[in-house]
This record gives C-alpha cells, structure tokens and sequence, in this order.
C-alpha cells in the first residue's frame, strides 16, 4: 500500500468513533472523489486550526475576541449559563430559548477519568462573578444530568454559596413530545421529583 | 411467563435450530457435557442478558464461529407476547426487544423473567458478602425499575470518591459533590434491598420449614446505615433521612477513609444474613441445610413476584432435583414447580420424575435437543 494513504488512515482512525475499516473507506473515498472536494477538507482542517479559539472570557469557539455572544450587546448580560462543551452552546443556542451569556467548563469533574477542578475553568467562572459589570445575578447550570455533570453543578453550587448569585439546575425529566409509558424508572421520577407548581 | 421458542445460532455446542417448547416445562436428560446447561443458559440470556455462569460473552460464541444469537418469543401471564434476541458478535452486544433495536441494558433487563438454580448457586450461602449483594442487586435489578440505573450511578460516584480519597490531599470542596450523589443513590439501594428482604422473608421462611423438615431459617438484612438512621427492624426505612445519615457520615469518616484509601460504610458492605434458628447458618449449616436454603430463597423470589405483581417467572434447574433427598422434600418442590414453566436438568431419568409427569422429557445430545 502506499505510505500516504496508509499515513491518512492512521490518521483518520484517531478520530473518536471511527474505526480501522472506516478509516480505510474514508481514505479511499478522498482518494477517489474530485480532487477539488478533498483538497477543500484538508484546506478547512488548516483553517480551523488557523483561526478557530477559544473565547477568552467564555471559552466558546470563536474566530474573534470576545466571540460573537460575548459581543452582542442585545444579549441579558446578568444570567450565564454554564455548560460542559462549546457544542453545548450550539445545541442550547438552537433551540432559540436563551438569550444570556455562557460558560465553558471545558468538561465536568470526573476523577475516574483524571478530571478535577483545577483541569476546568472555575476560576475564570470565580473571577468573571466578581469582576463583571453589569453584576452576573443567576448562573444557570446546564451539564449534562450524568452522575458527573451532576456533581459538577454541585461543586459550582457549593462554590457559590453566600454569594449574591442565584444558581439554578436546568430542569431535567420527560423530553418533549414524549410518552410516559415509554420512558425509564429514573426518568420518571426525577420528572416527579422535579415537579413544579401549576 | 412462558417461553414458546427459542432460536439459536452458535451458542456453544447447541446445534442451530428453532426450539418449541411445551407450555407447562420440560425434563432436559442427557450426560453432562452434551448440552444441558448450555440450553438453561441460553434461556437465562433472555433475562439477565449475559451468563450465569460467570463466563464472557465471547466464550459463548462456538468455537471456530464468529457471533451468537439467541432470539426468545415469551408470552406473560396476559398473553401479551414478546421476543428478544440477544447478539454478540465479538465486539459489542446487540438487544432487540420487539424489533426495536435498544442500546441501554436497563431497558430490556428484566423484561423477561425466569430463575435460575444450579449447583453453584450454593456459593450465594457459603461465600463472602459481595456474592449475597450481588444477588440483591440482580433481583432488584431485574424486578424493581430504576434499580439498574441507581446502582450504576451509586457505584459511579462511588469509585470517583475513592479514587480521591486515595490522593489524600483533596480538598473537601472536591470530595463533597461526590458524597452527595452517593448518599443520594446509596439511600435508594438500602431502600430497596431491605423491602425486598423483608418482603421474600416469610415466603423463604415458610419454603425452608417444609422443605428443610420443620427446622426454622430466616433472613434479615444488615445495614450500618440503617443501625446509624435509628431503624427500628421494620421493613421500611425514611428515604431521605436514610440519606442525611448517610452524607453525615461520609463527611465525619472523612479523614479516616482518607487515611485507608477507600470508602468504609455503605450498601457496598452490607449484608444480607442467613440464621439458622440462633446461629448463622454460612458458619454452622451443613451443606444440605444450605442448599435447601439455596432452593428456598430462589422458589420464595419466584412466589414473590407471582403474589406482588402476577408474574410467573420461568423456573430453570440445573441438576437440582434429585439433590434434594427426602421424598417430602421431593413432592413439595414438585408441587411448587407444577405453578411456573420449568425448565430441569438431569443426567438421566429417575424415579422421582414421576412427580413431574406434567413436564415433557427431552434429550440433549451433543448439542441437539429432541424428544426422548
């Protein structure tokens, strides 16, 4: 086999999800596809490595500084909301609902996989309470309902405590447009833990 | 529950073939080696959705083959019927419950429902503690929903805390989140553990006064949390306060358990206790008295659900019967058995068959079930 097709499948390989035999199917399409498409995914990889950071105040993905949500003055600048991953930002961001600032964790506490607090950004989290203006009044805490994520919001909670900021959990329970016969134990009853007033 | 057919392919030594059984049970005859036990597991696969045995998935496939399949087709005490196929093709396990791909084990565990008794399962009265919690956590797991993820969770932020408490110097800011989530879904478990015993307790007691000839047995399940909340023996136990206790005290042992390096209290170290009369029935017991007890606490978990929620689930003995030596002893289980689908092993036709007239004798060579 050739030494560069074989490099690229190896490379390909190290991507999360992919394995062996489709990081050969992968190689051999971008060998056989316009050379045009193939060269524009190598040339948006180099971009991306180029001008894609991480927003210094928030750690979003962005191409400026401050990124764009940071930036957009028509955003409520009091709340934030704190999330794992930029791809967070994204899914949050889509269902249009939220019109605050955010946070990036930059993952969630998890010593079984060598994750403690001094690996994610709670000090910026800290620092950004104390020194932004307008002052920060809520902290919506939107990790993801695992016993980690869980833990985490917990952490944040428990740093915050006899500070001026609320600090609330996103609702976790039944998705929408569910049906409550097909859902499992823990869902359930964590949506009734959950409950709210009517 | 009943189970109708099963489809094998390359499960062990058991020759690809669809199985139709007969609605009451069968006698599975055959010399060891030949199969017998392969089918009893290829039905347990349906419910606990791996080996009984202990073995990987992988020593499942036939050797020289690259996958196993197993596919059920049961119907429930109202006829509604179902079927699962359980796959594994060396890499990863596929479930399909009614068509319906599932990626979460908690949400086929348990929808079908047999027992299983096999020699080994002595080791549940003679060996150490974790095989007794063991136990628990897979009847609870398979008959209590929510269990599953609960005990997950719990032994998620269980481990997480550990491996801190290893480090020693974590700060208590960082520990803490941890124990919340472990008092939280510790709670749950202790909770449940101790419902199940107090409700399988009478049944397991009455099974063990008849089948073991008029000596008295009893469970009871031992909890350092619970003697910490106050519990005053009853069946039911303060969820939530179970839960205060139980972070109170992961905070005060803090430091201790820093020291050792791991987490001292909890549902990990708790007990579910056989007596024999005064005694304790793992150290004083012989080995008949503890089989018979074996026998009971399983039959007491299939009479349990059969009372609480109508289900009959399918019973699978693996070379058990003719164990038990007094005829009474003999008739009584029959009797029992004669109530649930049931499944039972045995190197070859005896005498005391006749008690399970109802069950149709098959024979299991070389892999090949047929009739006898």
């Amino acid at each position: 086999m050739s030494r560069s097709l074989e490099k690229l499948i190896k490379s390909l390989g190290r991507l999360p999800g992919i394995g062996e035999k489709t990081a050969g199917r992968l190689a051999y399409h971008l060998l056989k596809c316009p050379d045009e498409q193939a060269r524009q995914l190598a040339e948006s990889i180099g971009q991306l490595r180029d001008n894609v950071f991480f927003c210094p105040r928030c750690g979003n993905i962005t191409e400026e500084d401050p990124c764009d949500i940071c930036r957009d003055e028509r955003r409520e600048r009091t709340v934030v909301c704190v999330v794992e991953e930029p791809s967070d930002i994204r899914a949050i961001e889509t269902s249009g609902s939220y019109r605050g600032l955010y946070h990036v964790l930059g993952g969630r506490l998890s010593p079984l996989e060598g994750m403690g607090p001094d690996e994610l950004s709670f000090g910026k989290l800290q620092q950004r309470i104390e020194t932004s203006r307008p002052r920060i009044n809520e902290l919506i805490v939107a990790t993801n309902p695992s016993v980690e994520g869980d833990a985490t919001a917990l952490y944040i909670q428990q740093m915050l405590n006899g500070s001026q900021v609320r600090v609330s959990r996103i609702a976790c329970g039944l998705p929408a447009g569910g049906h409550l016969e097909y859902m499992d134990a823990l869902t359930i009853s964590q949506a009734l833990h959950g409950r709210h007033n009517l | 529950m009943r189970v109708d057919r099963l489809k094998l392919d390359n499960f062990r030594n058991l020759v690809n073939a669809t199985l139709e059984f007969a609605g009451r049970g069968h006698l599975l005859i055959g010399d060891n080696g030949h199969g017998k036990t392969n089918l009893l597991e290829a039905i347990y696969y349906l419910t606990l959705l791996r080996s009984f045995r202990g073995s990987q998935d992988s020593e499942c496939i036939r050797f020289g083959e690259e996958y196993f399949s197993i596919r059920g087709y049961w119907a429930d005490e109202q006829e509604s019927r179902e079927n699962l196929v359980v796959g594994y093709d060396g890499r990863r396990k596929k479930l399909v419950l009614d068509g319906v791909e599932k990626r979460k084990v908690s949400e086929v565990f348990g929808a079908f429902k047999s027992v299983v008794i096999c020699p080994d399962d002595i080791g549940i009265v003679q060996e150490g503690p974790s095989v007794r919690r063991r136990y628990l956590d897979i009847v609870l797991s398979l008959y209590v929903p929510g269990y599953l993820d609960c005990l997950k969770r719990y032994r998620r932020a269980l481990a997480s805390r550990n491996v801190l408490l290893k480090r020693h110097a974590t700060a208590a800011n960082a520990i803490r989140p941890w124990e919340v989530e472990m008092a939280i879904y510790g709670a749950r478990l202790v909770t449940g553990r101790l419902e199940f015993t107090g409700q399988v307790e009478p049944v397991y007691g009455r099974l063990f006064e008849t089948l073991g000839g008029g000596e008295q047995s009893s469970l009871r399940y031992q909890s350092d949390l619970l003697k910490a909340a106050g519990h005053d023996g009853g069946d039911t136990v303060d969820q939530e306060k179970l839960a205060q206790v139980f972070e109170q005290r992961l905070e005060e042992r803090r430091s201790v358990e820093m020291e050792r390096g791991t987490t001292l209290s909890g549902p990990q170290t708790d007990e579910l206790v056989f007596d024999l009369g005064e005694r304790n029935l793992r150290s004083f017991g012989s080995q008949g008295q503890q089989r018979t007890a074996v026998i009971c606490l399983k039959m007491a978990e299939a009479e349990l659900f059969q009372h609480s929620r109508g289900i009959k689930p399918v019973l699978l003995l693996d070379d058990i019967f003719s164990e038990l030596d007094p005829h009474r002893s003999q008739r009584l289980l029959a009797e029992l058995l004669g109530r649930h689908q049931s499944f039972i092993t045995a190197p070859r036709m005896e005498a005391v068959f006749d008690r399970l007239g109802h069950l149709v004798p098959l024979k299991v060579e070389q892999g090949e079930v047929r009739p006898l």
